[in-house]
């Protein structure tokens, strides 16, 4: 050995190209070169060998170095490219949105088309909903239609035919004919109460009814008017009719014409029914009270009231609990789908006093 | 893959994670490439300095000499953490 440190590993060959390998020395990673050249020494040839080792740390370090600048560009590449894409998909998605915001803002009756100036993507959709929009509104309108047409044309022949039978009975003659006649004022004047019912059913439901249209309506002067109606039938009849109100009551949201048929209905309900078998002669009560959040609207009588069994079953179509009165069926059920359009609740119930009471409490606006 | 999950969450992941299967990809490619090149790198300029050195041997009366004088050896590692050894010796020729 001629200089250096002999506790250098040798190369694993011996070749006089260029030999690089690993060792360890000193408790060091090395890399190192072993340069064979010959060397002629006088007449002597010797070979001299050159080893060169380097710790590899340098190499880790400058790998390291490189690949964490490399790791923080990817990091914040994907970061960037992150936002891009929610970016992109919040913008790809917005007229989708857009259209599910539509159907969430509208009415649950609005069958109006929607907008169809969108990305030919979703067009199909919305010309599908279009489609069944526009089918529903047809349908609804010629159901409509058809009950207004089939009231309509059998109101009218009603009114001759009862027209008719009271000049016919305003004869002195007292002939089994007339018996008959009698009748059938009965039963027209039953058949016209019942078309009249009828109408007033089809045009309250509440699927047909667009709850956006209901405005501000003072329940006191509705109350007012539907006992102003009512009133004289009542009266003659020997009962009677009480309104209370001993608050102010604010205004809700609703349908005026409806809420007084709502109101006659269950006025008329209570004067043909309360007293059973016999007709009723005592107070029909419609009173109005305010809560915290809602008006309630009370119709009660002092008659026989309803059996308890029989209560669920009152607001269904043609069900009749009294059957000594002639009656359409439909009077509740009116009631019932009108309190429905204005998201109020109904009670039915017998009052402790005796009695039958309908109580409707509407939401304040 | 769930028919009800949202058009946005399939999205993500249909962009997310090919993308970060690309770049796992690329990162690991990148190391086993720079290293090869900084072993390529690192390697010659070994064999640099161990041409450097066998240039310095001369000889004086037959003896094998060396002039250490202002030899060095540069490394690319700048922080000075590298350690440098060598070693010289005659063999009989072969």
């Amino acid at each position: 050995m001629i200089a250096g440190f002999s506790g250098l590993t040798d190369p694993p060959s011996y070749s006089y190209e260029p030999i690089f390998y690993d060792v360890d020395y000193a408790g060091n990673e090395l890399r190192a070169v072993a340069l064979t050249l010959p060397f002629s020494r006088g007449r002597a040839q010797t070979d001299i060998e050159v080893i060169v080792a380097e710790s590899k740390e340098a190499r880790y370090t400058l790998t390291n170095d490189f690949m964490i600048t490399l790791t923080g560009l990817m990091v914040v590449t994907g970061l960037l490219a992150i936002s891009i894409a929610l970016m992109a998909i919040h913008w790809g998605l917005a007229p989708l949105n857009a259209v599910s915001q539509a159907l969430r803002q509208r009415s649950p009756n609005d069958l109006h088309a929607l907008d169809d100036n969108a990305p030919k993507e979703i067009l199909p959709l919305i010309q599908s909903i279009n489609n069944l929009m526009q089918r529903m509104r047809r349908s609804i309108e010629s159901t409509q239609q058809l009950n207004a047409d089939v009231s309509h044309q059998l109101r009218t022949p009603i009114s001759e035919i009862r027209a008719l039978t009271e000049m016919s009975l305003k004869t002195p003659s007292q002939t089994p004919a007339h018996t008959s006649l009698r009748e059938i004022q009965r039963i027209a004047e039953h058949a016209s109460h019942t078309v009249k019912q009828l109408l007033k059913y089809a045009k309250t439901r509440s699927e047909l009814i667009d709850t956006s249209h209901l405005e501000h309506v003072d329940l006191i002067a509705i109350c007012h008017d539907a006992c102003a109606q009512t009133a004289p039938n009542i009266y003659q009849k020997n009962q009677e009719l009480a309104f209370d109100q001993y608050t102010a009551i604010p205004s809700i949201l609703g349908d005026p014409i409806m809420l007084r048929w709502l109101v006659t209905n269950l006025i008329e309900n209570a004067s043909l029914h309360a007293g059973g078998s016999v007709v009723y002669e005592g107070v029909i009560t419609v009173a109005l009270a305010t809560d915290s959040d809602k008006v309630t609207l009370t119709v009660s009588d002092d008659g026989t009231g309803v059996d308890e069994e029989q209560l669920p079953k009152l607001t269904e179509r043609f069900f009749r609990h009294n059957k000594h009165f002639p009656g359409s069926g439909l009077g509740l059920a009116i009631v019932e789908q009108i309190a429905t359009t204005h998201s109020a609740r109904l009670y039915l119930g017998n009052r402790p006093q005796g009695g039958f009471e309908v109580t409707v409490a509407f939401p304040i606006a | 893959m769930n028919k009800s999950q949202s058009i946005r969450s399939r999205l993500l992941i249909w962009i997310g994670v090919p993308f970060t299967a690309l770049a796992v990809l690329a990162l690991v490619s990148s190391h086993l490439l720079l290293s090869r090149q900084i072993n390529e790198t690192f390697d010659n300029m070994l064999l640099n300095a161990a041409q450097r050195l066998e240039r310095r041997l001369y000889t004086v009366n037959n003896d094998l000499r060396i002039n250490m004088h202002y030899f060095s050896v540069s490394t690319l590692g700048s922080r000075g953490e590298g350690k440098i050894f060598y070693r010289l010796n005659t063999h009989k020729a072969a």
